[in-house]
């Protein structure tokens, strides 16, 4: 808590201890803003664990096209009436780097314009019916969905509540106003002028900031025109206020984006105030257009709540009017601004808890990050095994210049694995706790991959001790078996590198390799059965014929056991990442994988056709 | 409907959702493993592949049997869940 905090709480609660024993009505209006806001923080829920298809699949197809995004951010807000929430969306996808700035930023424009409905709806529609009458039904129906165990029931649930207590908030700052007529008229401040819409304006940014909702704060001001608590002009200046109090959440929700989602906030900050700066200097002019307008569209010359609605409109389109020309310029300046972010091989690249906010976020930046670690990790590990990474050029894997020592192993684990593979198990645990991430099953897999990868590495450390002399002895029966555990190895390394470049690729044209990937991976568990008895037999063999020391044929022996723990590392690790891209048959697919006893049972299957076929064949 | 069936119905259904498998998904899996398997069937006596050719496929094809056992059983259970 900072020290203005720690000041502010106090004083707040203070003033609305004060006010609610003065005023009944001021309780009313204030229970009227809680009940509102809560109501506001449950629609959101609703909207964001069900929501977790289709605005993201908007956001997909959003592109590059800024009409699109536009668009996009007009429907999505007029229909989840919380620009905060599709601004904190698009702050997540845009640091997951699933959408452009520029798309972004073309969407935060859509929002604003959306967030106008709000205004509309309320003044055409709430302030002339008894919100009540619909708000408790709608109570008592979101509870008994919320009560389901099935999430689409429990999530419309909270979106019945949620909209119930809008209109219940609604109504408690009606009846609030209309008692307060008595006691209290901000329409008898004594400040006139562009002193008064100065002062105003400020209201509108500290009421939005406090509530963080411009929504709670333009009924606020529509209710208390509706009962002429406020002057028009005054009420005009609130509405300006609140739009450039919106960014607050904005701001807030990009300390813990990246670098791309802090110059989407930023960007929402500059349009916000712009927008703002402009109808507050154009004001003069706006009232006589918004006056025209509202005779056009035949809106009663006494009816400022719904003229309070257009000039939102009306200022919000101005602004849009304005920035979107310059949308490439204030791109290209908020990239300049704000530096992309250092690239270390120690901290993640890819997460940031602003993806927390989507499911598709938030599993689109743990797939970059879980390959990032895998790559990592086998590079590692094939140095481990005394190779180099493989040539760019050919391919190949080739002997390095020097020893990979024990120690650098060591240091390259907690360098380049532990601390990413920490902040991958920390994402995916927060992701677990966030309402907005509803699909898990692909976090789940990706942590499993990550884990079998670290078991991998750490292993690998273990048998690099004995291979690396071996191989770079003249006991060549040594050599060939020490190069045999590890080609057994490779040629896992080998479809992992598939499957982390299949993952990039089209969806459907990955998924149909994805499980040829499966099957191959299960064929490497039986052939690495093989080649593990092959291996015993020839270790017995070489301790007979005296070729190797029984102290050397031990130490092999558990060497084969850890390329064998490596190897078996690897392939689940693969699996993993193929079944969090799978996430539709991903728990089926588990399974039905292949456990010890089945590999038993299918080489005895393969060992009894292959003794059965000569007898056929004769 | 005893009382007592349909509440095991009820648990049933609340137990496969909690798991997730759905029989959708089991099915997916299982068709999958049909084309699979005609497609190694083809692979493991296709006379213009190489024998170890031939043999990698023999040997994929008695993995993707096991799976296919596998599936069918789990989808069996998931049957026998809802219908006791």
């Amino acid at each position: 808590m900072t020290k203005f905090q720690r000041i502010a709480l106090p004083v707040l609660l203070l003033g609305l201890s004060l006010g609610f024993w003065r005023s009944e009505a001021f309780l009313t209006v204030a229970a009227g803003v809680a009940v509102f806001l809560f109501g506001m923080m449950s629609l959101e829920r609703g909207f964001q664990s069900l929501s977790g298809g289709w605005m993201e699949h908007w956001l997909q197809l959003v592109t590059n096209s800024t009409g699109r995004s536009v668009s996009l951010g007009v429907v999505s807000t007029t229909l989840m009436q919380s620009s905060s929430l599709v601004s904190l969306l698009s702050i997540s996808f845009l640091s997951a780097g699933l959408i452009s700035l520029s798309s972004g930023l073309a969407i935060i424009f859509g929002a604003n314009l959306g967030t106008t409905s709000g205004a509309w709806l309320i003044a055409g529609f709430g302030l002339k019916v008894n919100l009540s009458d619909l708000a408790l039904p709608m109570l008592v129906f979101g509870i008994v969905l919320q009560l389901q165990s099935r999430p689409s029931w429990r999530s419309l649930g909270h979106l019945l509540t949620g909209i119930g207590f809008l209109f219940l908030g609604i109504q408690f700052m009606k009846d609030g106003f209309s008692n307060l007529q008595s006691q209290m008229q901000l329409t008898a401040m004594p400040f006139q002028g562009f002193t008064a819409l100065l002062l105003f304006t400020g209201l509108g940014i500290i009421a939005t900031v406090v509530m963080q909702s411009s929504h709670a704060t333009l009924i606020l001001i529509l209710t208390a025109l509706a009962h002429q608590q406020i002057h028009y002009e005054d009420a005009l200046a609130v509405a300006i206020g609140a739009n450039i109090g919106t960014t607050v959440t904005a701001i807030l929700g990009s300390i813990s984006a990246n670098a791309a989602g802090k110059r989407l906030a930023l960007g929402h900050v500059v349009f916000n105030l712009v927008t703002g700066l402009v109808a507050l200097l154009a004001l003069p002019v706006l009232i006589p257009v918004v006056e025209l307008l509202g005779n056009g569209l035949g809106i009663a010359a006494d009816n400022y709540t719904l003229r309070l609605a257009l000039f939102h409109t009306v200022f919000n389109i101005l602004g849009v009017a304005i920035m979107l020309p310059q949308l490439e310029r204030l791109t290209k300046w908020l990239e300049k601004r704000i530096p992309a972010d250092t690239i270390s091989i120690k901290i993640p690249r890819y997460l940031n808890d602003a993806a927390l906010e989507s499911t598709l976020a938030a599993t689109s930046v743990t797939r970059q990050e879980s390959q990032r670690l895998t790559r990592h990790a086998l590079d590692i590990v094939l140095r481990a095994l005394d190779w180099e990474p493989r040539s760019s050029h050919t391919g190949l894997l080739l002997p390095p210049a020097k020893e990979f020592t024990e120690k650098q192993i060591e240091d390259a684990y907690h360098s380049r694995i532990k601390t990413l593979y920490n902040a991958i198990v920390r994402f995916i645990s927060l992701a677990h706790k966030t309402p907005g991430t509803t699909e898990l099953e692909p976090l789940r897999q990706f942590r499993s991959a990550t884990y079998h990868m670290v078991e991998a590495v750490k292993t690998s450390r273990l048998l690099h001790s004995n291979l690396y002399p071996a191989l770079h002895s003249h006991h060549h029966a040594l050599h060939s078996a020490y190069d045999a555990l590890r080609q057994d190895i490779r040629e896992v390394v080998t479809l992992i590198e598939g499957i982390i470049a299949k993952s990039n690729n089209d969806p459907i044209m990955a998924a149909t390799a994805f499980n040829d990937n499966l099957l191959e991976l299960e064929h490497q568990k039986l052939r690495l059965d093989d080649a593990h008895e092959r291996a015993d037999s020839e270790t017995e063999h070489m301790i007979r014929e005296h070729i190797v020391t029984p102290a050397q044929a031990t130490s092999l022996m558990n060497d084969q056991g850890y390329a064998r723990q490596i190897a078996l590392s690897l392939i689940n690790a693969g699996q993993a990442l193929i079944l969090a891209q799978l996430p539709q048959t991903s728990k089926a697919q588990t399974m039905i994988q292949l456990s010890d006893e089945d590999v038993t049972q299918v080489r005895q299957t393969l060992a009894t056709d292959a003794s059965e076929e000569p007898n056929r064949e004769a | 409907m005893k009382l007592e069936k349909i509440v095991q119905k009820i648990a049933n259904f609340m137990s496969d959702d909690a798991r997730g498998v759905s029989r959708r998904a089991i099915k997916q899996v299982i068709k999958g493993l049909e084309e699979k398997q005609l497609k190694l069937e083809a692979h493991s006596i296709d006379l213009e592949l190489s024998e170890e050719e031939r043999q990698n496929a023999r040997e994929k094809l008695a993995i993707v049997k096991v799976q296919q056992e596998k599936a069918v059983q789990l989808l069996s259970n998931k049957n026998n869940n809802s219908t006791d």
